[in-house]
């Protein structure tokens, strides 16, 4: 168990030192849409510099239980910022119109390359039993024609019975109300 | 009030081998029923209508389902709002099976 946890410090140092390191190489870079908006946060809270000395401190950890937690949370926040789309630092007017041309034709180029993978399922076929070829085979018995015939009479007659019917009111519709 | 009706089906019960006769609305409540049939059976038999429209979601003729079991069959067809459900019995026998056809 404390070698699994010394590794997963381990791999979380260096996580952490490679994002340093990405992160020092993109701050001289003007802001985008991918520059991790808590970055620099991070990289100054205390919580992180503990895990950049974790692996200092792997073989205390016994003596000190609340590195975990710490080197866990640190970690939460890390991702968080990783995950993180500055949406803010998208300024939009110091893009030239070529750049902003160019990037609506990339993402709406990689919106239609995605939606061609997704399986639509409005697209597929409708009805029951669909997937079975054929599925009259499996269903049919002969019909009497005399049944449907008669079932056709029925229908029509009965939609012509329906139409008729109608209320036929015997008495007053409307009742006084016997106010004394 | 429903004279009309009642008076369809008691000329479907006229037919030979007909033993009872139903129709449902839309929403498969029962407006008539005569001859040995439950009202009862006016939801159940509009929704297997409704299931058997599916398999032939493009065609504009209404189905016709017909149900065998032994020496009896159920007729249902649902055109529009109203289903309409036929018993009808045999002297002769046949085996128990499904059948739909539109």
């Amino acid at each position: 168990m404390e070698y699994v946890r010394s590794v997963l410090d381990c791999l979380a140092s260096i996580c952490s030192c490679w994002h340093c390191s990405d992160d020092l190489g993109s701050q001289g870079i003007e802001p985008s849409e991918r520059t991790h908006l808590l970055a620099d946060s991070v990289n100054q809270s205390p919580a992180l510099r503990r895990s950049n000395s974790a692996d200092l401190s792997n073989d205390y950890s016994q003596s000190l239980p609340k590195k975990d937690d710490q080197n866990a949370l640190s970690r939460l926040v890390q991702n968080t910022a990783i995950n993180m789309i500055n949406v803010g630092a998208l300024d939009s007017h110091t893009l030239e119109h070529q750049e902003y041309t160019d990037r609506i034709k990339l993402y709406s180029q990689r919106l239609q390359q995605q939606w061609n993978n997704i399986q639509h399922p409005g697209v597929v076929q409708k009805g029951l039993l669909k997937d079975v070829p054929n599925h009259q085979s499996y269903l049919s018995k002969a019909i009497y024609s005399d049944d449907t015939v008669q079932m056709r009479i029925f229908i029509q007659k009965s939609h012509a019975g329906v139409l008729g019917i109608q209320i036929d009111h015997r008495e007053a519709v409307v009742v006084p109300f016997e106010i004394p | 009030m429903e004279q009309q009706l009642e008076k369809v089906l008691s000329e479907i019960l006229t037919t030979p081998e007909t033993v009872g006769a139903l129709l449902a609305n839309r929403q498969g409540l029962c407006l008539g029923a005569k001859g040995n049939i439950n009202p009862n059976v006016s939801g159940i038999g509009m929704a297997i209508s409704e299931q058997v429209a599916k398999l032939e979601p493009n065609s504009t003729l209404p189905a016709t389902v017909c149900l065998y079991s032994g020496n009896k069959r159920c007729v249902i067809q649902k055109d529009g709002e109203i289903t309409g459900i036929i018993y009808k019995q045999t002297a002769t026998a046949t085996t128990a099976s499904t059948s739909a056809s539109n």
